[in-house]
């Protein structure tokens, strides 16, 4: 290729520093991403095939004041300089991905498998923490699909790449996307690309990382030639859900995507009516009607807090901590206690975890700061303790009604009757524990 | 056989938004974003608070004063926030978008049906100084009782955002928010937007107290995550307790 770059090519940057390359990483359509050295760190440089770019000069410009107003948070592999123009093209320097880290595409085809299905839960809630500050500073992403999240499948953490073309929202980049994310605005070319077909995008990674196949391949793709012409009509103008609940015609095929409707119908009902909502015909079509990413946060958080391990090790969901048959060895997986709040109730087994926003309405930065955790405890088997992960400290009521302060890593032992007061945003946040019925309720 | 439930006590909500040329760009984005998060929690507001109905409606200013489909107040929970622009070179008038407000603040034209409704929220922000005198168009305001007893709050986004005339819009200036940037004014509008709604629809007819400026306080509180009373710490738990395994969630 005409612009590969040979090891220990030296290339002066805009802020005065210098990249070295070290080896060539992989190469995408845009562009080559090697490994630098750059102010004496290993760092990525992205190198364009600047024949690929439409608008060169405003690609310039937006990639210049991406670096300067830096990175929204920690979870993006921002631009931090760019390089000068040497033979022709440039390229720009990011942080380089740590060992761990999974293309997000390699998870979905399952050639890497998450550590646990609460795992594959965080990392949504970590996509969606991220676009939501992303979004809450007035850029759109442009481009969501598998192939730009990183993805550490042993703990849920995300790294988000290809910054280059995030812009102000509404501003033309020249980027589309990729066919199966796209919103069907963009694939009928009514649209360009903004924050509102970034909803939709990330409602099909959000899908696709929990169930598996693509929202909107149903039956309709099945024994079909996905050609180009197919593939528009699936994304774009007649884009079904494969579980709307109006329209059947699209629905998963009982034999090829059997798996899918057993894993939907585990799914939590506040899950189900989201993904319903957002792939529903009023938010395919209506940008403005696509669900937040707030809304998915919150239901991702309560996900989190409702998925249980089984003794013999599957994941179920006990929504509203309502005991459920695992459907691996058919065992009720009955969590010991639930957390009753005002408007939801929880499961309480080890590793339960109660984030701020599931206490009121945080900044949007603390929305996934864990507040509380369900911790074991070494010399009884059978007691659970919930530790105060808060710099805040809890008022606890036990069922003695005795109260004191639970301060930070502080632990009170759950049983029957126990009452905290955690700090939520608009006052104290009143949960009480209660022991779980054994039974299957109604 | 169930007894119906009392009507539903309506609360308008009012948002005067600046759209002049200088919040064009990220600024007028950030916004767009931070109303959307705002409507969702007033709609959450909406479906825990069973005896209020929120109906929300949006007017946005900039060489003139426009107001936001469907252009009356509507149910929070039929709402759907569209996205304001701002272009170059717009100015800023506030004295007519307090005009339009006003004219349209009447039992009769815009808020049909008022009966058992309570006085709205009106909720002011903008980033520059008035390019209209809105002083004539205030004194006006001030006159209906719609608007004076309304819980006013404003934001005053910026460096060169004209404090005082917030302080004068709302009536009072602890009733205004000056936000430094707009990650603040972002993080604060939704919290306003609650306490004010909050303090509106627990008051009662004639109780013309300072809310907003009550609203402002609870929730720079809320914000500041500021302890909440808590009673003394007595005695501490003790008991038997097991030794809780301390390995730190990842
Ligand atoms: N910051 C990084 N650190 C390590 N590897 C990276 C980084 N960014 C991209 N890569 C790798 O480089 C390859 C090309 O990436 P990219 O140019 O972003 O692809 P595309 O242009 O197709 O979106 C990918 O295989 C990706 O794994
Ligand atoms: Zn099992």
């Amino acid at each position: 290729m005409a612009n590969e770059l040979r090891p220990h090519t030296i290339i002066s940057t805009m802020y005065g520093a210098t990249v070295r390359v070290l080896r060539k990483l992989g190469g995408g359509g845009q562009g080559d991403v090697y490994e630098v050295e750059y102010r004496g760190k290993r760092k990525a440089l992205k190198w364009y095939h600047v024949n690929k770019i439409s608008n060169l000069n405003s690609f310039v410009k937006n990639l210049k004041r991406n670096i300067t107003m830096g990175s929204p948070t920690q979870d993006f592999l921002w631009p931090i300089d760019m390089t000068e123009f040497v033979s022709g093209s440039f390229g720009y320097v990011m942080d380089l991905c740590p060992e761990g880290y999974e293309e997000a595409k390699e998870l979905l085809i399952g050639n890497v498998r998450f550590a646990s299905y609460r795992r594959r839960i965080d990392a949504c809630l970590n996509i969606v923490s991220a676009f939501r500050i992303l979004h809450g500073k007035g850029f759109s992403y442009q481009d969501v699909n598998a192939g730009n999240f990183f993805i550490d499948p042993r703990t849920g953490k995300v790294l988000i790449c290809d910054n280059d073309n995030v812009t102000t929202n509404g501003e033309e980049m020249g980027v589309l996307g990729t066919l199966s994310y796209m919103a069907p605005e963009i694939v009928t070319r009514k649209s360009f690309p903004n924050k509102y077909s970034d909803r939709h995008s990330l409602a099909v990674l959000l899908f696709r990382l929990l169930l598996g196949p693509h929202p909107l391949e149903g039956a309709r793709s099945v024994n079909t030639v996905l050609d180009s012409q197919m593939r528009r009509s699936l994304y774009g103008e007649n884009a079904l859900f494969v579980m709307d609940p109006h329209d059947r015609s699209n629905a998963p095929d009982p034999i090829a995507q059997e798996g899918l409707v057993s894993l939907w119908n585990q799914m939590p009902e506040h899950l189900k009516k989201l993904f319903t909502n957002a792939f529903s015909q009023e938010a395919l079509h209506d940008p403005l009607c696509r669900p937040l990413e707030a809304d998915w946060q919150s239901s991702l958080a309560r996900f989190r807090s409702e998925v249980l391990t089984c003794g013999c090790g599957n994941e179920v969901c006990c929504e509203s901590g309502m005991p459920v048959p695992c459907d691996a060895c058919k065992q009720l997986v009955c969590a010991p206690f639930v957390a009753v709040f005002r408007e939801m109730v929880l499961p309480v087994a080890l590793d339960t975890r109660i984030y701020r926003c599931q206490l009121g309405n945080p900044g949007i930065s603390k929305a996934l700061d864990l507040v509380a955790y369900v911790t074991g405890a070494i010399d009884d088997p059978y007691a659970l303790g919930l530790r105060n992960m808060d710099s805040e400290p809890w008022e606890v009521h036990t069922r003695w009604n005795e109260r004191h302060l639970l301060r930070q890593d502080e632990v009170v032992q759950v049983e029957e009757g126990l009452r905290v007061a955690m700090p939520g945003t608009r006052g104290p946040v009143k949960v009480r524990f209660e022991r779980n019925a054994q039974t299957v309720r109604k | 056989m169930k007894p119906r439930g009392l009507a539903r006590r309506i609360l308008p909500v009012f948002y005067v938004l600046d759209t002049s040329g200088s919040m064009r760009g990220y600024a007028v984005e950030c916004l767009n974003s931070a109303m959307e998060e705002t409507v969702r929690t007033l709609k959450n507001m909406a479906a825990h608070n069973g005896d209020v109905q929120i109906r929300i409606a949006v007017l946005s200013f900039d060489n003139e004063a426009r107001w936001m489909d469907p252009g009356v107040p509507v149910d929070v929970e039929d709402f759907v926030w569209e996205p304001l622009t701002a272009e170059l070179g717009n100015q800023t008038c506030m004295g007519a978008a307090v005009r339009e407000l006003n004219s349209k603040l009447s039992e009769d034209a815009f808020l049909c049906s008022l009966t058992g409704s309570l006085m709205p929220v009106i909720v002011f922000m903008t980033d520059g100084f008035a390019s209209d005198g809105y002083e004539a168009a205030l004194e006006d305001a001030l006159r209906n009782h719609l608007f004076r007893d309304a819980t006013r709050v404003g934001f005053a986004v910026g460096s060169s955002a004209d404090v005082k005339m917030i302080a004068r819009l709302t009536g009072n200036s602890r009733a205004v928010v000056r936000a430094g940037d707009l990650d603040t004014f972002v993080s604060l509008i939704k919290l306003v937007s609650e306490t004010a709604t909050q303090a509106a629809s627990l008051s009662h007819v004639g109780d013309v107290g300072d809310r907003g400026g009550k609203a402002v306080e609870d929730a720079m509180i809320a914000n500041d995550d500021e302890v909440t009373e808590w009673i003394a710490s007595e005695d501490v738990h003790r008991g038997k307790v097991p030794i809780w395994d301390m390995n730190d969630p990842i």
